[in-house]
């Protein structure tokens, strides 16, 4: 493989791209790991199911929040001078590769969406429930803000209302949408396009996806999928169940925050009533859009104007709840254990929400995104804070996009495909062959391989598809003896390219240790921090190793802290035996793990850092943080 | 028992080395108790630079509508990809959306395309005039 990099003498205008070598850790990343950044987005490739080497791209924020602060590895950075023709062609290629890549792995998800469709289908019409059906549950995105004909309006919120919010939320913005839909579009309008849409539903048929279009750095061919179609138009006609039988709001659906010092000012409540006028604008627009999926902007819509009548009833602002129920979520009680952690994410989700806040009044009324970026920290802060003052509880993790994603079960009377049983045993069969299919498809083109084909191999076979000018064909960096080792490609790097400028971004751990140093004393936090029994530093992971002493920022002590941590690791493992009928083995695991781990450290090689199970993002940045 | 020994170190080393990390993602994944590190990924955090979130969006659009095109994406599913970059951003209405459009014409004229072409995908893409106009004035501000 040979690298294509074209060098500074050639360049007019120079940019620079920077190479990062990630510091190893325990685990998947002992060899550490590679990623290349242009601008604010970092590009790096990871092991992901199933088996295969995928495209990252990430904010820098993000990536570095994700090794630096939770992993606690330190990030080598070495800035490239490119020529700008240069630095274009290898943005495009890393941007390229990573889309064509998505949209491949989205192929494969639709076909798991399918199959779970299909699973679905037949225990609905014909009583059949798989063998343990490994495929998530049909559940339609932005359906859970009104009552349906088969749900009661008294689902269990995750955070029960505010007294009173049930009072202000009303159908009546509802039924005036529905009437203005009437006048314009005619008065059986909304009815006519309900039952075209319930017949298309009734007449989806499935036909499998199709492996053969999946190829190396290429869009393949997307035909919107059988599950696809039945989503939007599940939701377009659970939209128009709502207009036509001006459904009630869910109270629990809902979010204010009871603070007299949030009450709105006549200035605000008038940008709220523009903001109202403008959004049913909008929605009356929608009612007529080509767009095939109409429905779940509809739903929000709905919802958020729902929401805004309520904030002018009340003179308070209130939102949907963005988040959703079936989202990731954690029992509160586990960030309890750490209180400075717990005020810290207190403060972070006050200041988003009080910047969201200052942010909606300031744009004009069609920004959308500032109400969206609204509705998330309001449902983010109360959220976290109800789950606080509790003790009890969880708390949901953000939604992976900016909208309103409360979810709901298709109702019980929404129409469905209308196939029989034999029908729905052969689509079962055939969505079943063409995920297989498509998942080893995937798996040929891009099969992780720790040698041929991993974090390292991918960043230079990336930059080998760019099209550049000039090409000085430089040794191969990753395919020689040990380039494809994370540490071994950056030292080559280095020695290959024109460097303009190395740095190292500090783990979380080394970055607090030189400021406490600074404020504490290089001796007493020497002491404090080596140990993970009065670390102030340490915010346990679940899935971290068991040891005892931090071997990363000692190098004439690591022998005698490994040979601890050993002995620990050992220890660990004579207890996880005991306790192997009662956890699967998951102690005697990490045991044997962290015996391996400490090993390295007997001659004076350090791999753990030690990770963090959760830290705020402003801890990792370089702010102030209280211990 | 050589071999074993030999064994044991080659898997030694292939763990040592192994290098690269694992997806944080778990496709298809419901309902579960997950990290505490999850509930952590605040999209505030995810957008840096000074540029206005808008704009931001409007770049975004551009890069990946000059990408898709070039890869042999199809215009009548560019929409519903561009869509997908709306939502992380907070925008569900995207076709009221001016920087949708701009950002579509910006693309467009990154991937290389002339006005003829361009035509093409006005004709495909805009279900009105005012978009029609919006992604010409992106082809346009990118001459």
């Amino acid at each position: 493989m040979s690298a294509t990099l074209v060098v500074c003498e050639t360049a007019r205008a120079e940019r620079f791209v920077d190479y990062l070598h990630v510091e190893a850790a325990s685990g998947a990343s002992g060899g550490g790991h590679a990623a290349v950044r242009f601008a604010d987005t970092t590009y790096h490739y990871v092991y992901a199911e199933p088996g295969i080497i995928e495209s990252n791209a990430e904010p820098n924020d993000s990536f570095d929040y994700a090794y630096r602060g939770l992993g606690n590895r330190s990030i080598h950075v070495s800035r490239l001078v490119v020529a700008d023709g240069a630095y274009d062609a290898l943005a495009e290629a890393f941007e390229r590769r990573h889309i064509t890549q998505q949209e491949q792995i989205e192929l494969l998800d639709a076909a798991i969406g399918d199959q779970a469709l299909i699973a679905y289908l037949l225990e609905q019409h014909c009583g059949r429930v798989d063998e343990p059906v490994n495929v998530p549950a049909v559940r339609l995105r932005g359906a859970g803000y009104f009552s349906s004909p088969s749900q009661s309006t008294s689902e269990r919120p995750s955070v029960p209302p505010p007294a009173g919010l049930a009072t202000v939320l009303r159908s009546a913005p509802v039924a005036e949408l529905r009437v203005a839909i009437g006048r314009d579009y005619g008065a059986d309008y909304l009815e006519r396009r309900k039952h075209t849409l319930e017949d298309e539903i009734r007449g989806l048929a499935f036909a499998p996806a199709s492996a053969t279009g999946i190829a190396f750095a290429t869009i393949p061919p997307h035909e919107v999928r059988f599950s696809e179609s039945y989503e939007h138009l599940a939701l377009a006609i659970a939209a128009l169940d709502v207009l036509l039988n001006e459904r009630t709001p869910v109270p629990g659906a809902y979010r204010r925050i009871d603070d007299s010092a949030q009450h709105l000012t006549e200035s605000e409540l008038a940008t709220l009533h523009a903001r109202a006028a403008n959004l049913r604008s909008s929605l009356l627009r929608l009612a007529a859009t080509r767009r095939r999926d109409w429905g779940y902007p509809m739903l929000v819509g709905v919802a958020r104007l729902v929401a805004l009548d309520a904030s002018l009833r009340s003179g308070q602002l209130v939102v949907p709840d963005s988040l959703d129920d079936a989202a990731t979520w954690v029992p509160v009680e586990k960030l309890l254990a750490d209180p400075p952690v717990v005020d810290a994410l207190l403060q972070e989700r006050r200041a988003a929400l009080d910047g969201a806040r200052a942010e909606l009044f300031a744009v004009p009324v069609t920004n959308e995104a500032a109400w969206s970026r609204f509705e998330v920290a309001t449902s983010a802060m109360i959220d976290l804070e109800a789950a606080v003052r509790r003790g009890h509880g969880v708390v949901r993790a953000y939604s992976d996009t900016m909208l309103p994603s409360r979810g709901g079960e298709p109702d019980a009377t929404s129409p469905l495909p209308a196939a029989d049983c034999d029908a729905l045993e052969r689509w079962a069969t055939l969505a079943n062959d063409a995920t297989v299919s498509i998942r080893d498809r995937l798996r040929e083109i891009y099969r992780y391989d720790v040698v041929s084909r991993n974090c390292v191999t991918e960043l230079f076979r990336t930059m080998e598809t760019a099209t550049l000018p000039i090409d000085r064909g430089e040794q191969a960096v990753a395919d020689a003896g040990f380039g494809f080792v994370p540490f071994v490609s950056a030292a080559r790097v280095n020695r290959t390219y024109p460097i303009d400028e190395r740095s190292t971004l500090p783990s979380y751990r080394k970055y607090w240790l030189s400021r406490l140093r600074e404020t504490d004393g290089a001796m007493r936090v020497a002491l404090r921090e080596s140990n993970t029994l009065t670390a102030t530093l340490r915010h346990p992971d679940d899935g971290d190793d068991v040891f005892l002493f931090y071997t990363d920022d000692t190098v004439a002590l690591r022998p005698l802290y490994g040979a601890i941590n050993a002995g620990v690791g050992a220890g660990t493992s004579v207890v996880g035996l005991a306790t192997l009928p009662f956890d699967r083995g998951r102690l005697l695991t990490t045991g044997v793990r962290s015996v391996v781990f400490s090993l390295p450290e007997l001659v004076f090689v350090n791999l753990r850092k030690g990770k963090n199970g959760i830290l705020p993002w402003t801890w990792t940045i370089g702010e102030e943080r209280s211990l | 028992m050589r071999r074993l020994v030999l064994l044991s170190i080659v898997v030694m080393l292939a763990t040592y080395t192994a290098g690269c990390s694992f997806s944080a993602s778990s496709k298809g994944s419901s309902k579960s108790s997950g990290s505490i590190s999850d509930i952590v990924s605040s999209p505030f955090t995810s957008s840096s630079g000074s540029s206005s979130p808008e704009n931001q969006y409007r770049e975004e659009v551009k890069d990946f509508t000059a990408s898709y095109i070039k890869s042999g994406g199809s215009a009548a599913n560019l929409e519903q990809e561009v869509g997908k970059i709306a939502e992380k951003r907070g925008i569900s209405d995207w076709e009221d959306n001016e920087a949708t459009y701009v950002g579509i014409g910006k693309g467009l004229h990154k991937a290389g395309l002339n006005q003829a072409e361009l035509d093409g995908y006005k004709a495909s893409l805009a279900d009105n005039e005012q978009q029609a106009e919006w992604i010409q004035d992106g082809y346009d501000e990118s001459k």
